[in-house]
């Protein structure tokens, strides 16, 4: 490079003489520029000047706007890992109001206590996570109108079910048929629409993390262009240094190494809390929905007496999805999920050998030994590892979205102040060759 | 020199660009997040019984309601004729029978006792204090309208006490005792309907079992708009709900409804003749031979008549006749 700089810079006028050529020329460009005349040394050092503050401004606008559009992603990706939990929530919150519902016809007339705060509970968390999906709805605004449309009404078939239930009509299973089927059939698709959305919008968000590469591009083209303007500049002037684009040299060497690697870290986070965080999460929370569905199928298995074998094919699938799932995560859920269908094992067998009351008698028990209880330890473990790892996902996500915004500023501070070195360096050759 | 910056600008434009476009790729979509792409779990939904509606062409035979001739006299229990169906049941210490567990009358949970009971079950209790000496020895399963067939045919249960109209298209595939109730088809309408039957129903919407013959009935109106459900407790709900006009059904399932809503009403005189049988599979012609002795017997000694008055007095008035059993069928 050394060599060949000189070479494009022979016709330029010793440094020795600037007065007079600088007066010679203001009119020359213009003139000059048809021919392609070499330019003059004072408009070289204009260009030099200009090209590496250009340069350095770019730099530092580039790099705000990547890493700020890194942060924004982020913290949208931990909003939207928010909504894919809580729509999780909601489907959960579903189940578990049907679980109870039917859980308790199977008890008779009058529901037990117990089973009415379970549901109550329920559709109250239902309500709640559904207001709280449709404040962020944008393309599923409808879906969740429905849904909103559809809880009231599979409450009311609820009702409907209990009232006859207590006068003894039969009517009354009738009533509660209608409101599973409203859950299963539509409630659930409605529900697995606007998960899908919602993961899909999270995916796009945790992906806007890596933009490191870029910064790191960003900084490499700016020194290439800073470093062939010092060496122009070196053989013009036959000096070494030039300390202010030194100074901006050094300035975006370190400074963007340093934002780079903020952006990268930020991204690395991102990725992180993505895959060991959010995933896991999502998994047990999938895993805790395909147990309120399997909790609903175990009830139907008696109420169908005699016919639940078509209901307890469900059941195991369900059971051995969220078995899977679950046996990734460790911890001790696998367990209590094992401990729940162990004692759901036993409702079978009493009800295959065929003594349903006995079967129907431990399926709805309170008893500390029985599948409800079972169910409701692995039910709650559950949620409070959901709840942990949301909290995980949010907290770790905004680590990462602080890094992202601090290498937004040094980005745009360094490039700046990179610019003003780079002006103020070679304030001093521009005066010569004025 | 000018020459060189633009290609140059033009190069780092378009590293930028390319870059900006790797930066924009996304590591893994939502569904990778959730997974498996195929969380779509079959819903194979367990609710949707298979309900079989039969061929279209009706199947006849010189007389429906004959069965097979009963035995010479009934059995004690502990001298059932070895190697029989009914030993056989004896052996296994349950009689499996199919029921209804929410028509009420005939047969329903008793949400209060959670038993189910009614006048079809009665008639299963006297079956098994037949086989076991102890009326108790039932094991239910609860069946659909459409499922009574196939259950008789698949050999799952022994006995089916459902309504069960006795029809010849049936015989085809399962044999029937002797005609133990008559029922016949009648029409529930809303209090303060002018309608008096299915004819001054045109247009309106009504509801009917799916895989009765009650639906197959309903058919021959054209005019009225049928709305085929699960089970009969399904069409009350709908009914309930404003979404059909009105039922029809037997004039003892019908009954029920009217016992647990007081703005139904039952009218007209009955359309069709419903003779009910209980189902056995078909090869088990020496069960049904048993079952016919004991249907004779009860109504014999004023069984028939007590478990009538226990279900069916009070809302279809006292004890008619009991029907007259026909036998003379040869397998």
């Amino acid at each position: 490079m050394t060599s060949t700089a000189p070479a494009s810079a022979q016709q330029a006028t010793p440094p020795q003489q600037p007065a007079g050529q600088v007066a010679l020329q203001p009119p020359a460009p213009v003139a000059q520029q048809q021919q392609r005349p070499p330019a003059t040394s004072a408009q070289r050092i204009m260009q030099i000047s200009v090209v590496t503050v250009v340069v350095a401004l770019l730099v530092a606008a580039l790099g705000f706007v990547l890493a700020l559009n890194q942060a924004a992603g982020l913290d949208r990706a931990g909003a939207r890992a928010d909504r894919v939990l809580t729509v999780m929530a909601v489907r959960s919150a579903v189940l578990d109001a049907d679980g109870a519902a039917t859980n308790a016809f199977l008890v008779g007339g009058l529901e037990p206590q117990p089973r009415r705060v379970v549901y109550d509970e329920a559709i109250a968390a239902a309500a709640a996570g559904l207001a709280e999906l449709a404040e962020g709805a944008d393309a599923d605004a409808e879906l969740i109108a429905n849904l909103n449309a559809d809880l009231t009404r599979y409450t009311s078939l609820v009702e409907a079910a209990r009232v006859n239930n207590r006068q003894g009509f039969p009517v009354g299973a009738a009533y509660l048929d209608q409101a599973s089927t409203l859950v299963r059939e539509e409630m659930l698709a409605d529900l697995d629409a606007v998960l899908s959305m919602a993961a899909d919008d999270a995916a796009s968000d945790f992906g806007v993390g890596n933009l490191s590469y870029v910064v790191v591009l960003v900084v490499v083209v700016a020194l290439v262009v800073l470093i062939v303007c010092q060496v122009r500049l070196a053989a013009m002037t036959r000096r070494r240094l030039n300390p202010g684009l030194a100074l901006a040299t050094v300035l975006l060497v370190v400074a963007f190494a340093a934002g780079a690697m903020g952006a990268r870290s930020s991204a690395e986070t991102a990725a992180a809390v993505r895959t060991e965080d959010y995933r896991p999460t999502l998994a047990v929370a999938q895993a805790s929905v395909l147990a309120a569905e399997a909790r609903t199928l175990e009830s139907f298995t008696l109420i169908k007496r005699g016919s639940g074998a078509a209901f307890e094919e469900a059941f195991v699938e369900r059971t051995e999805a969220a078995a899977a799932l679950l046996e990734e995560q460790g911890g001790d859920l696998p367990e209590l999920l094992q401990t729940w269908l162990d004692r759901h094992a036993e409702i079978r067998e009493l009800d295959d050998s065929g003594d349903w009351d006995g079967a129907v008698a431990l399926a709805v028990t309170d008893d500390e030994s029985g599948p409800s209880a079972a169910y409701t330890q692995l039910v709650e473990a559950a949620a409070a590892e959901i709840g942990a790892g949301s909290q995980d996902v949010t907290n770790e996500l905004s680590d990462a979205v602080t890094q992202a915004r601090l290498a937004a500023w040094v980005l745009l501070i360094t490039g700046i102040v990179a610019a003003i070195a780079c002006w103020r360096g070679l304030a001093a050759r521009r005066e010569e060759y004025r | 020199m000018r020459a060189t910056t633009t290609r140059r600008g033009l190069a780092v434009g378009a590293a930028f660009a390319l870059l900006l476009g790797l930066g924009a790729c996304s590591g893994g979509s939502g569904a990778d997040d959730l997974g498996q792409a195929a969380e779509e779990t079959a819903t194979d939904e367990p609710t949707q019984e298979p309900t079989d509606t039969g061929p279209s062409t009706p199947v006849t035979c010189d007389d429906p309601v004959a069965s097979y001739a009963p035995l010479e006299a009934l059995p004690a229990p502990d001298a059932l004729p070895s190697g029989s169906t009914m030993a056989q049941i004896r052996e296994r210490g349950t009689l499996v029978v199919g029921v209804s567990a929410d028509t009420l009358l005939l047969g329903s949970r008793n949400p209060f006792t959670g038993a189910i009971e009614g006048f079809d079950i009665d008639m299963l209790h006297e079956i098994s204090r037949a086989i076991f000496g102890d009326p108790d020895r039932l094991q239910f399963r609860v069946i659909t309208s459409g499922q009574r067939l196939q259950v008789l045919e698949s050999g799952e249960v022994d006995l089916v006490a459902r309504a069960f109209t006795i029809t010849c298209e049936r015989w085809e595939s399962i044999a029937f005792s002797a005609e133990y109730y008559h029922a016949g088809q009648k029409v529930l309408v809303a209090e303060g309907s002018e309608a008096q039957g299915l004819e001054d129903l045109a247009g309106q919407r009504v509801c009917a079992p799916a895989g009765t013959t009650t639906l197959t009935r309903l058919e021959e109106y054209p005019e009225v708009e049928a709305v085929p459900a699960p089970t009969h407790s399904q069409c009350l709900a709908l009914f309930q709900q404003g979404q059909v006009d009105a039922i029809t059904g037997d004039d003892t399932i019908l009954a029920g409804f009217a016992a647990q809503d007081p703005y139904a009403v039952v009218v007209g005189e009955p359309i069709s003749d419903e003779p009910y049988g209980i189902g056995v599979p078909a090869a088990n012609t020496d069960m049904v031979q048993f079952v016919n002795t004991v249907l004779a017997q009860i109504v014999a000694d004023g069984t028939w008549v007590e478990i009538y008055q226990r279900w069916l007095g009070e809302p279809l008035g006292p004890a008619p006749e009991p029907p007259v059993p026909v036998y003379g069928r040869t397998a």
